[in-house]
């Protein structure tokens, strides 16, 4: 506390002022004192000896002359100085001739020694006398040598006893007067300091107090102008500093309000434009779902009669067919398959441009995933007898990871474009490797013809939609357009490229470059040499067919040979132990196939592998001779390729030899299995049956999704087809049901969804109904076989294995995840204890929330329904959840039009959302707890 | 001490009142001449005389007294060519005497007792006049030599009857005079008994022996004296001892009668003394005898026949004593008149 004071500002300023006073005073006091008093001491010093001298020079005639009574009237005069107490005479011998004693003036008074209270001062007498001359001649006043009086320089002495009392009375005095000096002195300094200080730090305090105020934001606050000077000045200043922050805080004010005010305007301009954008937003998601859902109604009532069309062009393909009808099939044929490409197009170019392509990351084979689409397009290509040649580098990766279906897509693309403006020549298919690191490698595949080439300035707009080179090639060759956008779309969507090196008349070169990761499991090994120890003998005239060939048989380790062309003396040819020719089309028709490879086969002992640039069926197995010559046709599958070498170099195997075109489960048979197929079309009813019937399947129908339940329910069924969109029920639904319904049953029947729906709702339905398969309209046989026969086989794959590899559809909005933190951070400033707790309490609040919705919507209080969910839209949006978030939109909308059925629909998706949220908080805590 | 010393003299430095005089001397001499036998016989016309003036040291005061002769040897042969026309002085200290100095000189005069010792010692048979002779108590002075009794000597010191004469003048109409007198110095008792006769005073004398005494003896001399008399006497009388006696004598309110100027102007009322002038003066009265005949005059010491009276107004005025002129005191003491 007391050093609390000490610290302020006027207790410094007080000590600052006394502090120097008293350090100055005290030792200047004190050396006054002491110097007056050594003056006292010196003059009472002096005083009592010149006393002494003085009553010396009286007694000198005293003493000369001995005479008391001269020696006492001489000294009395010594007796004014009141403090002389005792006079003493003596003469040389230091004895007494006189003494005088100031009480009584007795010469012969009492003793006084020289005590305490008294000091004795001597003096000597005659000792200073000048001598004097009292001669006129030198010899008149000559000293005699012997009796010369020598004139003694003294004659006595005399003691002078003076009484120390005044001494010591003056020293107090002294000591007092200036110590009463000092005392006052200081007291002045101390009130001068006091005055000074306050004066000072008065107007400082006061100054103080007022600036607090002022921070405070007291800005009124003003000093009295009592001071003088600087301190006035200061005062002064600080009032005008004063009145100006005022008025500056008061302008600024206003210009707040203002500026509020404005800003006030302006925030409802901007709520008013919000709510419009809003509108407009909602406007444009429902434009956009009603668009998703033209297009999934579309695509389904579409693709459901092609389906029909195209399944029931290929039954009449099998039947007993004269060739004009043969012909009229395949027209159908082709026109169906063509509009369904161009649909397929259409509604590739919709999903491209208003969802989001997720590529899909699995592992594959990269010899598979080219091969296919080349052996597919091979027929059309030897239709025009183009050669079409495959080539695989060999430092590419036997095994990448990526997406299968999508790269497929773009190859064909551009296969088929290649094919189709490339009328003489050849196509040519590579697959290299730009570079590569340890986890991942560029993977670069071009498609070159031999067309007719691109312009330059075509090559600008090539990749825009619907736009073909130009308007004649968009006449001559029809097409939608859309294929290198959509090539290009599915490249950038797997974070790749597509670029052209094309001109007029010189064919075209397409390069697609793609970066995927590598696949470092045990399937990506490479294949083991498989005929180490075997060689054979290439002989093709295209140099790059013949080089792909050459290539494929090293990688099953034969030693090769290729050459254009051969004699049959050739000595090379008996050291072989296989002879694979390639023959072109025009070779093949003009008969010199048949007879080069009769030749080889008949100067040499050797068998004979026959590759043909042909898809016919007769012409490649005209070739066939059992157990010598063998056949395939190019572009060679290795499937294909490795079982014809198998049967080649094992012995007395019988082998069934065909084409494979197409990827095709050597087992399909479904003999003795009982197959439920649920459909309201009739049509897709009876193909689905007949489909099956041939494979030996127990088919059994339903138009409707009860119907379908009944069945399920009472007989026990190996498979389920159900079509999705049915009416009253719903193929979901009805799965649903039907899985309750053989929930006790051991195992419940796998049920496989069909549906020409594009849009992503469905397959989430499909999934969230335990759907075991999904199949998109319309699908190839082979497709449907490949879904199904590994459920009725008993496995069960994941969702995304059994569903239909083209035109699959992914809605974006169903890809948002069910919680977004760092969108949640954001809002909140990257507090994320604010954001836990936001979410925590949003979470413990939602079932009662979605409770609430749904009773608004039960009572069918729209106006209500719409508020509590704008007012839980707006609290997704603040707490991370955008699955919730745009779930919660469509009751919203829906609500406004007050159509109960749709608004429950929406709020179906907004409950699932909400499930799906609330099983997140619950894994979640799970996880915490662990 | 108590005086400041300030003497008037007789002489002030006014020469024509000394040449009146030293004329009638003259002429008295001149008239003496023809007058007392012998004298004018014995006489003998030296037309230049050469005179040796020896002195004892190199005190201001001899030279005073040598330019003194020197003057009056001029009005002497001035005022009596017939008997010299010129008289050549020399002088000088005996240290500085040139070889064969006495050959040369017509006479001799010494100044001081060591220049007639000089002169005694190295047997000088001229003509001498010994001047300026203290009369020193001493058993071996001077006063006892018999060289001194048989040449022209002329004492320093005054007559005892001239001091005693001031002395009585100076007591403003007291009869005692003491004096203090050493025990070698005690003046005869004849001679104080004559004096107090023919004066009508009392003389006490206080003898002291040693200095110690000097004070006591002063201070019992001075109850029962009306002066002090001092003579030159050193036991008694010196630099170190007269500021004492004055002192102890203005106490008692007793006048000092000195015996030099000094002592006046030191504190003394009055002294009879003989300046260099009245010395010179009878230098060359004896000198001239000696001039003018070859015969010797009386010899023998002399004192002063010259004499002057200090007196100090401010001691006589302190001491209450009125005194008349120097002149006046200096008449009734040559003549003998004395209240």
């Amino acid at each position: 506390m007391i050093l609390n004071q000490f610290k302020t500002f006027r207790t410094q300023a007080l000590i600052a002022g006394l502090l120097p006073a008293i350090a100055l005073a005290v030792p200047l006091i004190t050396y006054l004192i002491n110097t007056q008093l050594d003056n006292l001491f010196d003059a009472f010093n002096e005083r009592g000896q010149a006393i002494a001298n003085e009553a010396a020079a009286l007694s000198t005639t005293g003493l000369f002359t001995r005479d008391s009574a001269t020696l006492k009237t001489n000294l009395k005069s010594i007796f004014r100085h009141s403090d002389v107490s005792e006079i003493r005479v003596l003469d040389e011998s230091n004895n007494t001739l006189a003494k005088i004693n100031s009480h009584s003036n007795n010469p012969m008074a009492g003793n006084i020694n020289s005590t305490d209270n008294h000091i004795i001062f001597r003096a000597h007498v005659g000792r200073e006398i000048m001598p004097i001359d009292v001669s006129d001649y030198p010899e008149q006043s000559e000293e005699p040598e012997i009796t010369a009086l020598s004139g003694t320089t003294s004659l006595g002495s005399v003691a002078i006893t003076i009484s120390t009392k005044r001494l010591l009375a003056n020293k107090r005095r002294i000591m007092r007067n200036s110590l009463l000096i000092l005392w006052f002195g200081l007291i002045g300094t101390i009130l001068f300091s006091l005055a000074l200080s306050k004066r000072v730090t008065g107007p400082i305090s006061r100054l103080t107090k007022a600036v607090v105020k002022m921070r405070a934001g007291d800005f009124s606050t003003l000093i009295p102008e009592k001071s003088y000077r600087e301190i006035a000045s200061l005062e002064e200043s600080f009032n005008t500093m004063a009145r100006e922050l005022k008025l500056s805080q008061e302008t600024m004010q206003q210009q707040i309000n203002q500026a509020t005010s404005d800003l006030t305007q302006t925030m409802e301009a901007l709520e008013i434009q919000n709510v419009e954008l809003d509108l407009a937003r909602k406007r444009a998601l429902m434009a956009s779902h009603v668009k998703s859902e033209f297009l999934a109604n579309m695509s389904h009532e579409i693709r459901t009669p092609m389906n029909g069309v195209l399944g029931f062009a290929n039954l009449l393909k099998k039947m007993n067919l004269d060739k004009k009808q043969k012909d009229v099939v395949n027209t159908i044929t082709k026109s169906a398959t063509n509009l369904l490409e161009i649909i397929n197009h259409i509604l590739d170019y919709s999903k491209l441009e208003y969802g989001r392509l997720e590529p899909d990351s699995s592992s594959f084979s990269v010899t598979e995933c080219f091969e296919d689409p080349v052996v597919l397009l091979a027929p059309s290509a030897q239709d025009k007898e183009l050669e079409l040649v495959l080539m695989v580098y060999s430092d590419v990766p036997d095994r990448l990871i990526g997406d299968l279906t999508r790269i497929r897509q773009i190859l064909v693309n551009l296969l088929s474009n290649a094919i189709k403006f490339t009328h003489t020549g050849e196509v040519i298919v590579r697959v290299m490797l730009e570079r590569e690191t340890d986890s991942e490698c560029t993977l670069s595949f071009t498609v070159t013809d031999t067309g007719i080439g691109i312009d330059h300035d075509a090559q600008e707009h090539l990749f825009r939609a619907f736009q073909q080179a130009d308007t004649s090639t968009s006449r001559m060759y029809g097409g939608t357009g859309l294929g290198l956008s959509i090539s290009r779309k599915l490249a950038q969507s797997m974070g790749g490229s597509i670029k052209v090196d094309s001109a007029r008349g010189q064919g075209s070169c397409f390069r697609v470059t793609l970066t995927l990761k590598k696949d470092d499991t045990e399937s990506n090994k490479p294949q083991s040499a498989q005929f180490y120890n075997k060689s054979c003998l290439i002989i093709d005239q295209h140099k790059l067919s013949r080089l792909s060939i050459k290539h494929q048989f090293l990688k099953r380790g034969f030693l090769t040979k290729d050459l254009e062309t051969v004699d049959t003396d050739e000595p090379i040819l008996s050291l072989t132990d296989l002879i694979v020719c390639g023959f072109t089309k025009d070779e093949i028709t003009s008969g010199y196939a048949d007879i080069t490879a009769k030749g080889f086969l008949t100067s040499f002992n050797l068998p004979v592998l026959v590759l043909l640039s042909a898809s016919d069926r007769n012409t490649i197995e005209n070739f066939h001779i059992d157990n010598t010559i063998w056949s395939l046709s190019k572009p060679l599958g290795s499937e294909t390729l490795d079982n014809i070498l198998k049967e080649i170099f094992s012995a007395g195997e019988a082998h069934d030899h065909s084409t494979i075109a197409s990827n095709i489960d050597s087992d399909t048979s479904l003999k003795g299995k009982r197959i439920l197929v649920v459909d309201d079309n009739h049509i897709n009813l009876e193909l689905m049956n007949i489909l099956l019937s041939e494979k030996g399947a127990i088919v059994s129908e339903a138009n409707i999704g009860s119907e379908a339940i009944d069945l399920a329910t009472k007989n026990q069924f190996d498979l389920i087809l159900m079509d999705v969109h049915m009416p009253k029920l719903k193929g979901t639904d009805a799965a649903k049901r039907i899985l309750e319904n053989c929930a006790n049953r051991s195992n419940s029947p796998p049920i496989v969804a069909l549906t020409a729906d594009v849009v992503p709702e469905t397959r989430n339905e499909v999934i969230a109904a335990g759907m075991d398969g999904y199949l998109l309209k319309p699908y190839t046989e082979s497709q449907l076989m490949n879904v199904i026969l590994p459920l009725l086989r008993g496995e069960k794959p994941q969702l995304a294995q059994t569903m239909a590899t083209t035109n699959e559809s992914v809605d974006s909005d169903a890809d948002l995840p069910i919680r977004d933190e760092e969108k949640a951070l954001n809002i909140a400033g990257g507090n994320k204890k604010l954001v836990d707790e936001m979410f925590k309490q949003f979470c413990n609040e939602l079932p009662e929330q979605a409770g609430v919705i749904r009773g608004n919507h039960a009572a069918r209080q729209w106006d209500d329904l719409r508020e509590n969910v704008h007012r839980l839209h707006g609290a997704t949006s603040i707490c991370g959840v955008p699955a919730l978030n745009l779930a919660v939109t469509h009751p919203e909308a829906a609500s406004k039009s007050r159509d109960e059925a749709k608004t429950l629909e929406k709020l179906q998706r907004f409950n699932q959302e909400v499930g799906r949220l609330l099983d997140f908080r619950d894994r979640k805590q799970e996880q915490h707890s662990d | 001490m108590f005086t400041d010393g300030k003497l008037t003299a007789l002489r002030t430095g006014n020469t024509l009142p000394v040449l009146g005089r030293f004329c009638r001397v003259l002429l008295l001499l001149f008239l003496a001449q023809h007058f007392i036998a012998g004298y004018a016989y014995s006489r003998e016309v030296e037309k230049k005389q050469n005179v040796l003036i020896i002195k004892s040291g190199n005190a201001t005061v001899y030279d005073k007294v040598i330019s003194a002769i020197e003057r009056y040897f001029i009005l002497y042969y001035e005022s009596h060519p017939d008997i010299c026309t010129k008289v050549d002085t020399t002088s000088s200290i005996p240290t500085n005497l040139k070889p064969e100095w006495s050959k040369h000189s017509d006479l001799i005069i010494t100044l001081g007792s060591k220049a007639a010792k000089f002169t005694r010692n190295h047997g000088v048979t001229n003509k001498t006049v010994h001047a300026m002779i203290p009369m020193l108590p001493d058993k071996k002075s001077n006063i006892r030599d018999r060289h001194f009794q048989e040449t022209d000597t002329i004492y320093l010191n005054q007559p005892l009857e001239r001091s005693l004469r001031l002395a009585k003048l100076s007591t403003g109409g007291g009869k005692r005079i003491g004096i203090l007198v050493h025990k070698n110095n005690r003046p005869a008792e004849s001679i104080l008994r004559k004096s107090e006769n023919k004066l009508g005073i009392t003389i006490t004398l206080a003898e002291v022996v040693n200095s110690k005494e000097l004070g006591s003896k002063l201070g019992k001399l001075l109850e029962s004296s009306d002066v002090l008399l001092a003579l030159p006497d050193a036991n008694i009388h010196n630099r170190k001892t007269i500021s004492n006696i004055l002192t102890s004598t203005y106490r008692k309110q007793v006048p000092v009668v000195g015996f030099s100027a000094a002592y006046v102007k030191a504190g003394a009322i009055s002294a009879v003394h003989s300046t260099p002038d009245d010395i010179a003066r009878h230098i060359v009265d004896v000198s001239a005898s000696h001039l003018s005949t070859k015969t010797n005059l009386i010899k023998g010491p002399k004192y002063p026949k010259y004499f002057s009276v200090s007196v100090n107004r401010k001691v006589a005025r302190s001491l209450g004593i009125k005194l008349p002129s120097e002149t006046h005191l200096r008449d009734q003491i040559s003549a003998g008149k004395t209240p």
